[in-house]
């Protein structure tokens, strides 16, 4: 059954697809959802547009439909940590990426073509400074020579991205 | 005088209204209201023709020094205050140029490494108001502010001896809540391949909110801003102060003065022009001439062992910057790097230059009646860059600057408050080096003190004149 997020409350949670991978104690992504669409507005959108996330093991990526809906497969996974994550085209700014400070296993961010992204979120990024493997930041038009100097901290990154 | 021009006016007035159009009523009356109020006491008419660079006559808070504590103080005054026009801000610099003014010639920096936790706020507070400082400061219709940022962070280095007050601030900064990391020998050379670790027993590397920007955007941006809320900008020399005295006994028996500034002398620059500009209170944010606008009002001038004779300990301290050029240095990653011999350097644009200085000892303080640079002083630096960097052996020096220390000589931190005896003086000088970076933080600080009552969002108490009078000093450990 397919429902918005905005409808999300911890008690709906309860309810669980039992599905093939291991059940396990509940995870840090099905927190982080919750916590994206009840606390910031940047998420909410940034679920409800063209957001997409992928898991550890899995190939597939979690995205929103059409009419701005997001499945709950998601919930299948709760045990596995986030990889990789697109927000590309949207708000998402320095106080949006509270939301993503707890992924720990983060290997890919796209934030390419966000407006709002400028040298203060690149400084933040050292929470991923032992895992963050690519980082596509192309088409921020707020980046300049001073948020750059502040990817010096992310250690295994190969970074892409233009102007 | 007064009673003669409103009636006249009044009876013009009346009989336009039976002769003109309707329409004009409103603009009538408008007119009439300012010349009313133009005729009260306390505005700003004057029956003979004034020079308008001259202050206005009268001011409700007088701020002493137009650098960015100035400017951040006049600022905060105006947006905290509750009705439009409620203070009436002038602002009192004595040089347009600024051409020795501290702000402009420093370095940049902003750290949250320091070892007093109230530091530690200030400088995170100030780094939160440069992340939004567009929402504080951007002026409708003008260009942004852009403060050119580079978040680089600081990376401090500690030899043997002192890697242990090294670890007691990291533990300090990462309570406060400021995101320090602390590094080996072997993390450093890892993440630095360019630096030489010989001595080096520990690292602490800021991870955010550390970093250079422009003063000079953060001092116009506060001008700009604060100008067009209202404040008033004059430049000229604060002179002297009109004040009254209130002799008062105390249960042994002494006499004490209180005093209370009724007027601020403020003289036009190559002229002997001066308005007196009668004020309620002054603030002192003068720099490094704090120390002589407070002589003016007698700080320091009366008996040994009295409150009236502690002066205030701040003094100007001069200090030099140098401009190198080196091709194969660091490059683009280099953090602000401060060695344990006191020699500091960080990276200038992106063409392989470097500006690089040193603290030097007491003994060998240079003297401050210029800002002449002392170019063999480079050679006491040169050793220590070259020992930590080897890039550094060849390097070439293309430049140097000079500037001033607002310097606190008694325990180098800022003095924040007001005078116990000058009731209407506030203080906010004597940073010795780190007034740019906690400047956005003191001047809301000093808002609340002036308009609240009290500092509100960060304490300040620690700073206040008090520790001077009891001689306690509060020392920052490692201090540069």
């Amino acid at each position: 059954m397919r429902r918005s997020c905005r409808q999300v409350t911890l008690l709906s949670a309860a309810s669980r697809y039992w599905s093939s991978s291991p059940v396990a104690p509940p995870s840090k992504q099905s927190r982080l959802l919750l916590f994206l669409s009840q606390r910031f507005h940047d998420i909410e959108t940034l679920l409800s547009w063209s957001s997409w996330f992928k898991n550890r093991g899995q190939s597939e990526w979690f995205r929103s439909d059409r009419r701005g809906k997001f499945s709950w497969d998601f919930m299948n996974h709760r045990d596995t940590s986030i990889e990789e994550v697109d927000v590309g085209n949207t708000l998402i700014n320095y106080t949006g990426l509270e939301n993503l400070v707890k992924q720990r296993g983060l290997r890919t961010l796209s934030v390419s073509g966000c407006a709002e992204v400028d040298d203060w979120f690149l400084s933040r990024l050292y929470i991923f400074q032992d895992t963050l493997e690519e980082l596509d930041i192309s088409n921020c038009p707020r980046i300049s020579v001073g948020g750059l100097a502040a990817l010096q901290k992310l250690r295994y990154t190969d970074q892409h991205g233009r102007k | 005088m007064w009673l003669e021009c409103v009636s006249s006016s009044c009876k013009r007035k009346a009989l336009m209204l039976w002769t003109g159009p309707t329409s004009g009523i409103s603009s009538l009356f408008k007119a009439f209201r300012e010349k009313a109020a133009d005729a009260m006491p306390g505005s700003d008419w004057t029956p003979f023709e004034k020079n308008s660079s001259l202050p206005p006559e009268r001011a409700d808070i007088v701020i002493v020094g137009g650098g960015v504590v100035g400017w951040s103080i006049a600022y905060w005054l105006k947006q905290k205050e509750m009705i439009r026009d409620g203070v009436r801000v002038l602002v009192v610099e004595r040089d347009p140029t600024y051409s020795q003014a501290s702000t402009v010639l420093s370095a940049g920096g902003i750290r949250q490494q320091f070892s007093l936790p109230e530091n530690i706020h200030l400088s995170m507070a100030s780094a939160d108001f440069m992340r939004n400082i567009n929402e504080h400061l951007s002026v409708l219709n003008d260009d942004p502010v852009d403060l050119q940022f580079n978040h680089s962070g600081y990376l401090f280095l500690a030899s043997e001896k002192v890697a242990h007050i090294m670890e007691e601030n990291y533990s300090t900064q990462r309570y406060a809540g400021a995101k320090v990391s602390l590094l080996s020998p072997t993390q450093l050379k890892e993440k630095c391949p360019w630096i030489n670790t010989d001595g080096v027993v520990l690292a602490s590397y800021g991870l955010e909110n550390e970093g250079w920007f422009d003063p000079w955007m953060l001092l116009n941006a506060f001008r700009r801003k604060a100008i067009s809320m209202g404040v008033y900008q004059c430049f000229g020399e604060v002179t002297g102060f009109s004040y009254t005295t209130n002799t008062m006994t105390t249960a042994e028996g002494d006499k004490v003065d209180f005093r209370r500034i009724k007027y601020a002398n403020v003289q036009m620059p190559n002229s002997l022009e001066y308005q007196p500009v009668e004020c309620a209170i002054v603030v002192n944010a003068a720099g490094a001439l704090s120390g002589k606008v407070a002589e003016m009002m007698g700080i320091g001038l009366g008996p040994k062992d009295t409150i009236s004779g502690i002066p205030l300990p701040v003094e100007p301290r001069k200090r030099f910057i140098y401009v190198v050029h080196c091709p194969n240095g660091p490059g683009l990653d280099t953090p602000f790097l401060v060695d344990y011999s006191g020699v500091y350097f960080r990276r200038e644009g992106l063409g392989g230059n470097y500006i690089a200085g040193m603290s030097p000892e007491e003994e060998e303080e240079p003297e401050t009646n210029n800002l002449e640079v002392d170019h063999q002083f480079f050679q006491n630096i040169w050793p220590h860059l070259a020992h930590r960097v080897p890039a550094f052996e060849c390097l070439k020096v293309k430049s140097a600057w000079a500037g001033f220390y607002d310097y606190n000589t008694f325990d180098q931190n800022g003095i924040v408050g007001m005078h116990p005896l000058v009731n209407n003086m506030f203080f906010a000088t004597g940073f010795s080096g780190h007034g740019l970076q906690h400047s956005p933080a003191i001047g809301r600080a000093m808002a609340e003190l002036i308009l609240d009552g009290g500092f509100k969002t960060l304490d300040l108490s620690a700073f206040s004149f008090k520790r001077i009078m009891t001689k306690e000093p509060i020392l920052e450990r490692n201090i540069v």
